[in-house]
């Protein structure tokens, strides 16, 4: 009996050998790549920097070497979020350290700011953070990875009207944010298109005392309030709701739980309840390949045992599209070169699905209203 | 009139002078004349001058001395036992004080008790030959102390051939791992519950024989013993009881046989009864347990032992298989009704034709209440099962029979749905018919289990209601007429897709049913290997696409549910899927979205919905949308 199974053993196992992934080892090449990576590693946005650095660190134990074997170095700038120092790191980014490709981690203010400056010197720049619609717009080479505010506020003013079924709402903006007031305004836009009734727009300001207006709101049948300011002002909104006894419902916007987290860590439990929109939900379900996480979460893990935030992910998959259109390019060299397969990804398995970038600079990604509860985000919808 | 006897010799050793004294002084008037056993043995008429008592206290070997010479001098005994003796008094329902144990001994009128002899020498209460698994386990063990010796017991236990002869000349020749001759049954558990209702003057000596036919048998033994009152009415399936004036047993390999643990001999060994032989003081309970005027026939209660030429054979090959066997002599009734179920009569044609034309008529109409109208009609299930039996027990004649009458349903069957179709001018595809399209493992499954159950069924009769449920659940007949409904329609995926089904309830039932009467014990003590082989081999066959198609399955089930919470923004228009189904159509996967909007869509909105659609998922599907708009 054992010797007439014996062959057909030996042949299964040859056949589940063959069936074995193997990676093919990269052999360096000695050749250096330079990445830069401009962001804010202090002053008040310092959260943003650290937690995608963290991302773009983990990515590059995973993937160290291009195909080529050339190896991937960074050079890291601060600009503290701020623009006019963001152009001074570029400049030196490209003339001192001749990088081939940056990474913004900065806001919108920043990428709007080096916009012509990156078109003169030719290099690629791939905006992780950046949302404002006109960032892309009159430039070939600043790339968002995320998707645009426009986009962001027409699917929040949506989701409310047809899922959350809530015909009336307050907008708060800061007047002072371009990413506040474009996304209030589109979110305006939609909602009052679909049918739905905005109750009052109230521009927020540093020290301000919400009560009052709140108590308006409730007493004329609001019954959601879009924040799409920054997490400060969503803590003190949400704790005026809560003294005053009202639990209207709450949308924020993108980045919000990752914010708190790095910078009002025991804060967190306030934002219980709250829809926020974001790149990424920690349940797997939300996640059509979540093989690109596997690897660099566990490197992730390995030295944080903190959840990853969306700054985190958003700075892996940075590097990762970035790899990857460097990997797509002939000529490393030629910036060009790099910029056009940048803008050329197409369906790249991300943290939460597939990413192309358009030829125009702009990413194509789906986007995700989660809410949050205990510290973490909880998958509810995907919207392409 | 006195209750205690006037005088007694008392036999004791004379180093106990304690004993003595207060056996002497005791205080029931009674004169004791104290004497050394040598003495009375040599001159036991002139000791006995004047005196018909003796009470002895003396380890085993003296009482049995005086047990001897009570039967030939008449005298009645008292026993005091001596410390170290528990069994000998528990035997005889001796008190444990020393003063009441006096009393009792020096009583009149005691009981009338036969003597058991083995090879000569007397037998108080047991004798054991061979191994005895948890039988000779000791009256009051804890139950973790009976388990762990049954574990140690267990290890290398085999069956022995042997040879037992009763008082009215049946031979009996069986294989056995030991056995034990029981004259009082208080010492130990299990044979004081396996010989209850004997008693030490019916005239008979029993013999337990332990016959453990395999593994299962024996830890269901186990049970048995550790849980009595669950098992109290029904004599364990590894045990055989015999009773008989007079026993002989003979074993192809001499065993040393322990008497009242104490004297050795070994087999061949001849356990006579001397009937009321003696006359003995014993306590209440023993006193109570005895019969009176009451004729005991000898028993033969041997079912459950080997007996048959292959079992002996194989029992005495090799050690105790993990499931038990049985000759055909054993189980003749549920065999004879196998071989029944097999044969094909016009009674099986007629009810598969009819439950074929429900079954098909109500796929047609989408009625489940009908379909299961025809599983319940359908007698697929009983040559199934004879199969099984017949694969198992080698039994090429009812493997035949029943492969020729399950062939004839299945054609039947075929036929009548493919003709139905034929007639029906419509021929719609139901949800029904769907159902049984796309078998998976999950089907094989619930045959493997209707199955079990199928056998189970058969071999109790008192739960034959429950086949019914296992029709239901196994569902033959549908399947049969969608792959008939496929012939009807000349559509080969349709019929093979319906006949993966039935082959894969028919063969999840032939293993399980095999496999189950496997383990009840049904097996033939020599089994053929060849048509098992084949069978597991077809499981495995047909477990393959099974596999791919439950693989398949799941998947669709992931991407149906992963596409519930999608949305999607075009043109600036929010669409929401509400559900998402995905089929197979002529080996294309099809998926078909109903998607909420609450704006009218354009041309261009749908293909740039495709179009998303498309590009976020990773398979190759074709993409049907179902706008439902919202007003």
């Amino acid at each position: 009996m054992r010797n007439q199974f014996l062959p057909l053993l030996c042949l299964l196992s040859l056949f589940l050998a063959g069936g074995c992934d193997r990676e093919v080892e990269i052999q360096p090449s000695g050749n250096v790549i330079r990445l830069g990576v401009v962001g804010p590693f202090s002053g008040e946005s310092k959260g943003k920097g650290e937690g995608a650095i963290e991302g773009i660190n983990s990515a590059m134990q995973v993937t160290p070497l291009l195909n080529n074997g050339d190896k991937l170095e960074l050079v890291i700038e601060d600009d503290q979020n701020k623009p006019e120092l963001t152009v001074a790191a570029v400049d030196r980014l490209v003339n001192e350290n001749q990088v081939s490709a940056i990474i913004l981690i900065s806001t919108s203010a920043s990428a709007l700011e080096i916009k012509s400056q990156v078109n003169k010197l030719e290099i690629p720049v791939l905006a992780m953070l950046a949302t404002h619609p006109d960032v892309t717009r009159d430039n070939n080479y600043v790339s968002q990875l995320c998707f645009d505010d426009i986009f962001q506020g027409s699917v929040a003013a949506l989701f409310v009207m047809d899922e959350l079924l809530i015909e009336t709402a307050a907008v708060f903006t800061n007047p002072d944010s371009h990413h506040s007031s474009i996304l209030a305004a589109e979110f305006i836009r939609k909602y009052q298109a679909v049918g739905g009734k905005v109750t009052d727009t109230i521009l927020v300001s540093d020290d301000q005392n919400y009560r009052e207006r709140l108590e308006l709101l409730r007493g004329n049948g609001t019954r959601l309030l879009y924040l799409p300011v920054s997490a400060k002002t969503v803590i003190e909104i949400e704790a005026a709701t809560r003294d005053m006894g009202w639990q209207p419902e709450i949308m924020a916007s993108d980045g919000l739980l990752a914010t708190v987290i790095n910078e009002y860590p025991d804060k967190t439990s306030r934002l219980d309840g709250i829809y926020a929109i974001d790149f990424f939900a920690y349940d797997d379900k939300a996640r059509s390949d979540a093989s690109f996480w596997e690897k660099i979460g566990k490197i992730y893990k390995s030295h944080s045992k903190d959840n990853a935030t969306t700054y985190t992910a958003l700075g892996a998959e940075g590097f990762m599209i970035l790899t990857n259109a460097l990997n797509r390019c002939e000529d490393l060299q030629e910036r060009s070169c790099i910029n056009r397969a940048l803008r050329n990804t197409k369906n790249f398995h991300g943290i939460a699905d597939k990413v192309s970038i358009l030829e125009n600079g702009k990413a194509s990604r789906p986007l995700i209203v989660n809410a949050i509860r205990n510290g973490r985000l909880e998958f509810i919808v995907k919207v392409y | 009139m006195t209750k205690y006897v006037k005088s007694a010799l008392f036999i004791c050793p004379a180093s106990d002078a304690e004993l003595i004294e207060r056996v002497s002084r005791n205080s029931f008037g009674t004169e004791i004349t104290s004497v050394d056993i040598n003495d009375f043995e040599q001159n036991p008429t002139i000791a006995l001058v004047g005196c018909d008592h003796v009470v002895v206290s003396g380890d085993l070997a003296v009482v049995k001395r005086v047990v001897k010479l009570s039967i030939e001098h008449g005298f009645s005994i008292g026993l005091i036992p001596q410390e170290g003796y528990l069994e000998l008094a528990r035997s005889y329902g001796i008190p444990g004080d020393p003063e009441d144990a006096l009393e009792l001994a020096l009583q009149k009128g005691g009981q009338e008790l036969d003597v058991v002899l083995c090879n000569n020498e007397i037998l108080l209460y047991k004798a054991t030959f061979g191994r005895l698994p948890m039988l000779d386990t000791s009256r009051g063990s804890g139950r973790m102390k009976v388990i762990w010796r049954a574990l140690k017991q267990f290890s290398g236990l085999k069956l022995l051939k042997f040879t037992f002869v009763t008082n009215n000349g049946k031979e009996i020749i069986t294989a056995a791992c030991g056995g034990m001759f029981i004259q009082q049954h208080g010492g130990n558990l299990a044979s004081r519950r396996i010989v209850a209702d004997s008693s030490a003057n019916d005239e008979m000596v029993a013999m337990i024989i332990s016959a453990p036919l395999s593994i299962s048998a024996y830890f269901k033994f186990l049970l048995q013993v550790i849980f009595p009152n669950k098992y109290r009415k029904k004599l364990p399936d590894t045990i055989g009881l015999v009773k008989s004036k007079s026993i002989s047993i003979d074993s192809d390999v001499s065993l040393e046989v322990t008497i009242d643990d104490d004297y050795k001999t070994h087999t061949p060994i001849f356990c006579e009864t001397l009937p009321q032989a003696v006359t003995m003081n014993t306590g209440d309970e023993f006193s109570s347990s005895l019969k009176s005027g009451q004729t005991v026939k000898e028993t033969l209660n041997i079912s459950n032992l080997p007996t048959g030429k292959e079992e002996l054979n194989k029992a005495s090959k090799r050690s105790i298989p993990l499931f038990s066997y049985a000759s055909e002599e054993r189980f003749r009734d549920l065999f004879q009704a196998l071989r029944e179920d097999a044969a094909t009569n016009s009674t099986y044609l007629v009810l598969m034709l009819l439950s074929t034309l429900l079954a098909t008529i109500g796929l047609y109409q989408n009625s489940a209440a009908v379909v299961i109208g025809a599983m319940l009609l359908a007698p697929l299930m009983t040559p199934i099962i004879s199969l099984s039996m017949g694969i198992l027990r080698q039994d090429m004649k009812m493997s035949r029979q029943s492969t020729i009458k399950i062939i004839l349903g299945v054609i039947i069957a075929l036929l009548a749905a493919a003709l139905v179709t034929l007639i029906f001018p419509h021929k719609p595809v139901t949800g029904e018919m769907l159902a049984r399209l796309n078998p998976t493992l999950l089907d094989l499954g619930v045959a493997v289990v209707a199955g079990i159950a199928g056998a189970y069924t058969k071999a109790y009769k008192e739960i034959l209601q429950s086949l019914a449920g296992v029709a239901i659940a196994v569902a033959l007949v549908p399947p049969l007429a969608v792959a008939g409904i496929g012939i009807g329609r000349l559509d080969i995926s349709f019929f093979s897709q319906a006949f993966l089904l039935f082959s894969t309830n028919l063969v999840g039932i032939l293993l399980a049913a095999i496999f189950t009467f496997r383990v009840l014990g049904y097996s033939p003590a020599v089994r053929g290997k060849t048509s098992m082989r084949l069978a597991i081999i077809t499981m495995i066959l047909i477990a393959v696409p099974l596999s791919l198609s439950y693989d398949d399955i799941v998947n669709k089930l992931v991407m149906e549910k992963y596409w519930q919470n999608e949305r999607f923004l075009v043109n600036g228009k929010y669409l929401i899927v509400q559900k998402a189904r995905v089929t197979t159509q002529q080996n294309k996967n099809v998926m078909t979205m109903d998607v909420l909007a609450r704006e009218q869509l354009s041309r261009d909105d749908l293909t740039k919905l495709r179009h998303k659609v498309e590009t976020n998922i990773s398979k190759e599907l074709i993409i049907r949308a179902r706008i439902i708009y919202i007003p």
